[in-house]
């Protein structure tokens, strides 16, 4: 009887550890999800150069480092920073997420991708193009998640391993 | 301790044998097929594979910057990634101007190492620092 007793309370533990984990599993997709979704909508807002919005994706201390541009940090820097890229006639962003990862139970996100930014090279005095990859940690806020550090920088794309399984691209 | 934590401390231990100059102690936490990826155009930059090619980029960093303040800040872990954030300042070897920038290192683990490491950093900023050697 004891034994049986035994097997039935570690049967239960068994299921609630299962259970904890699998509800874990689909928190964490729904916050990659949320955070697609987001980046989806921030190029959109790039796209239709809205600044308010484009600012909005910021918390209050955040830092952005965007090649050819001066580190900004705080949210008016921030928008100082962008507004002066959106002088530029022939600016335009585009990303796309490679990778979403969600850590401190569902509280913390980051994702890394590749972009391509246009602007008026200065000396010739058209378009160029030029690309690289980023990496933008996240944290849940009141209204919702807010990059607190977006740093792009030149050079190749994240990696695409195998083994992780969380890579698919979202143009965004 | 979960492999998360343990991969947290792996990359802490890196962070502190760079800060004692122990580059034989940074290699430690590699894999041998490790790829290494520095973003930019100056000579630190680009990809390396494997421990040998590692070991150059830490010589060609040292011949290029006299870091005066490193400080790593925070560590996140998910699975077989740890992004850290953090800032340094450094003074160019060449040029004696100095340049600051917040980063983030992207570190992926297999089996407990090191396999893929990605810098993203203030490029712009502190190649202005070495290329003003040039415009001198």
């Amino acid at each position: 009887m004891k034994n049986r007793t035994t097997k039935f309370h570690l049967a239960g533990l068994l299921l609630l550890g299962v259970g904890r984990m699998l509800a874990q599993n689909a928190a964490s997709q729904s916050v990659e999800a949320q955070i697609r979704d987001n980046e989806v909508r921030w190029n959109r807002e790039f796209e239709q150069r809205d600044l308010d919005r484009m600012v909005a994706h910021y918390a209050d201390d955040a830092t952005m480092i965007a090649p050819g541009f001066p580190a900004a940090r705080g949210k008016e820097a921030i928008r100082a920073a962008l507004q002066q890229m959106l002088t530029d006639g022939a600016f335009s962003l585009k990303f796309a997420t490679t990778r979403v990862e969600v850590a401190n139970g569902g509280d913390v996100a980051w994702t890394e991708g590749s972009y391509t930014v246009t602007g008026t090279d200065p000396a010739a005095k058209k378009p160029a193009a030029s690309s690289g990859s980023y990496v933008t940690v996240y944290r849940m806020e009141a209204g919702g998640w807010k990059a607190v550090s977006d740093i792009a920088s030149p050079g190749p794309e994240p990696a695409v391993q195998a083994s992780a399984g969380k890579e698919t691209t979202s143009e965004r | 301790m979960s492999a998360e934590d343990s991969n947290v401390r792996q990359v802490q231990s890196a962070y502190a044998a760079f800060s004692r100059g122990d580059i034989a102690g940074i290699l430690a936490t590699l894999a041998d097929d490790v790829l290494w990826i520095t973003p930019g155009s100056s000579a630190a930059a680009g990809e390396r594979r494997g421990k040998q090619e590692v070991a150059g980029f830490f010589q060609t960093i040292n011949e290029m910057w006299e870091f005066l303040a490193f400080e790593p800040r925070d560590f996140i872990a998910s699975g077989d990634r740890v992004v850290a954030l953090g800032r340094y300042d450094a003074r160019s070897r060449q040029t004696g101007r100095t340049a600051a920038s917040h980063w983030a290192m992207v570190f992926t683990f297999r089996d407990g190492a090191v396999v893929r490491f990605q810098e993203y950093t203030d490029t712009s900023t502190l190649e202005a620092a070495l290329v003003a050697a040039m415009a001198a």
